[in-house]
């Protein structure tokens, strides 16, 4: 199986996929951390990125975080994403991962758990 | 006060790609395949529950839950508590017998929180699979993968929890077993309608209307330690686990189905909580959360608070 170079825009960080995985899984593989990782499953949007270059194909992904206009833009779930060729990515992490659970840091209520 | 629910009697999954979703369901949570309707959703239930099915899939182009539905005591009573949910200020919708195939007339309602929810009174009894109803052996043989016996509950996020739990104590008659305080801020609560330490809970989240789990019982610490390996065996998602919760002190392991909705497996056995009408609250301060979620590590992590469908 052909293994391709998957590099962060802007450093020298990367990691090896084969073109049977997908990046997210081949990077949590070799313990790198360079995507933040969510369900792994296309559905929670939080592995969301741009790959700036290099041929990729996907798996179905959820609507809401990649519509047909994220699409056009090459916005990709690197849960769902398999690369075809070398390929450098930005992170596009969703707003909705900024801190939205009340129960982490969501109001200032709760800051009063986080800084406890 | 009881108000004649039951119990959960189903969740409907909106999955990317039902193949997939049900190899997940079937062969690795265990669940039985019953039917599969004209719309393309695939019911399934877990071996002993006597009514046809739990679960339903529906394929969509997003992951998460489209309703939770309770099963009623009588017609009289879910025609009561409509007028009821209707007083309330729900958003109260008729769905005609038949609509979920063998599930009798249900009403569907809005909640504060922004999730929906159904009650219903009939649906076809199929009884326990595999077992016969007159002198019945003990368990099936050929069951699959984790042998879930029951969907058990649903853990949902969102915003206004305080409006939830006033719509299912007051209106449906749950009562609130377990919270998380944080001040005079409720962040979580679980509630009951029987003697399980929650047929539904909530966590507070800024966004309305989200499914963080729909969970599936276990006999034993064994069957969940079983259902780690499965999960190892044939790479699922996994999310956190095998752990005890201080909350209910259920022993579980997370993960996620393959479109991205989490599921848990988790038994009571070995000082899991039970629920009587007497029962006091029991009350987590938010400054113990770590252990309030995940007794043994003690400390939360960012997944399981954040990832949501």
């Amino acid at each position: 199986m052909q293994m391709h170079k998957v590099r962060c825009a802007g450093t020298n960080a990367e990691f090896l996929c084969s073109e049977d995985r997908p990046l997210l899984i081949a990077m949590e593989r070799q313990a790198k951390d360079l995507i933040p990782v969510g369900c792994r499953g296309g559905g929670c949007g939080r592995c969301r990125i741009r790959i700036i270059s290099g041929d990729f194909e996907t798996k179905k992904m959820s609507k809401k975080f990649i519509g047909d206009s994220e699409q056009k833009e090459n916005l990709t779930l690197a849960c769902r994403t398999f690369p075809r060729s070398d390929v450098i990515f930005e992170l596009r992490t969703p707003t909705q991962y900024d801190n939205k659970s009340t129960m982490r840091a969501g109001s200032s209520d709760s800051q009063r758990v986080i800084n406890r | 006060m009881k108000k004649g629910v039951m119990r959960p009697g189903h969740v409907q999954i909106r999955v990317l790609d039902m193949d997939e979703a049900l190899i997940h369901y079937r062969d690795r949570l265990g669940l039985i395949e019953m039917h599969k309707d004209s719309m393309g959703r695939v019911y399934l239930k877990a071996w002993t529950e006597i009514d046809k099915y739990s679960v339903v899939l529906r394929e969509a182009d997003e992951a998460g839950m489209d309703f939770m539905g309770f099963k009623v005591t009588s017609t009289d009573v879910m025609n009561s508590l409509r007028d009821e949910l209707k007083e309330f200020g729900c958003q109260v919708e008729n769905i005609p017998a038949g609509e979920l195939n063998g599930c009798g007339e249900r009403v569907r309602f809005d909640s504060p929180t922004g999730h929906f929810f159904e009650i219903y009174a009939e649906k076809e009894q199929t009884g326990k699979w595999g077992v016969t109803a007159r002198n019945p052996e003990a368990w099936p043989e050929d069951l699959k993968g984790m042998k879930t016996s029951r969907f058990d509950h649903c853990l949902l996020y969102g915003d206004d929890l305080d409006g939830s739990l006033e719509l299912f104590t007051k209106v449906l008659g749950f009562d609130l077993a377990e919270e998380v305080m944080d001040g005079d801020l409720r962040i979580a609560q679980f509630l009951t309608c029987s003697m399980k330490a929650h047929d539904i809970a909530w966590v507070r989240h800024e966004e309305k209307g989200k499914f963080h789990h729909a969970s599936f019982f276990l006999n034993t610490w064994e069957e969940v330690l079983r259902a780690a390996d499965l999960i190892s065996m044939h790479d699922i998602s996994l999310d956190i686990g095998p752990t005890r919760h201080g909350l209910t002190h259920g022993q579980t392991i997370y993960f996620f189905d393959p479109s991205g909705n989490r599921n848990e497996v988790f038994c009571d056995g070995a000082g899991g909580n039970y629920y009587y009408p007497d029962s006091p609250v029991i009350t987590w301060d938010a400054s113990e959360l770590g252990k309030a979620i995940f007794y043994h590590d003690r400390v939360l992590n960012e997944n399981f608070l954040g990832v949501v469908t």
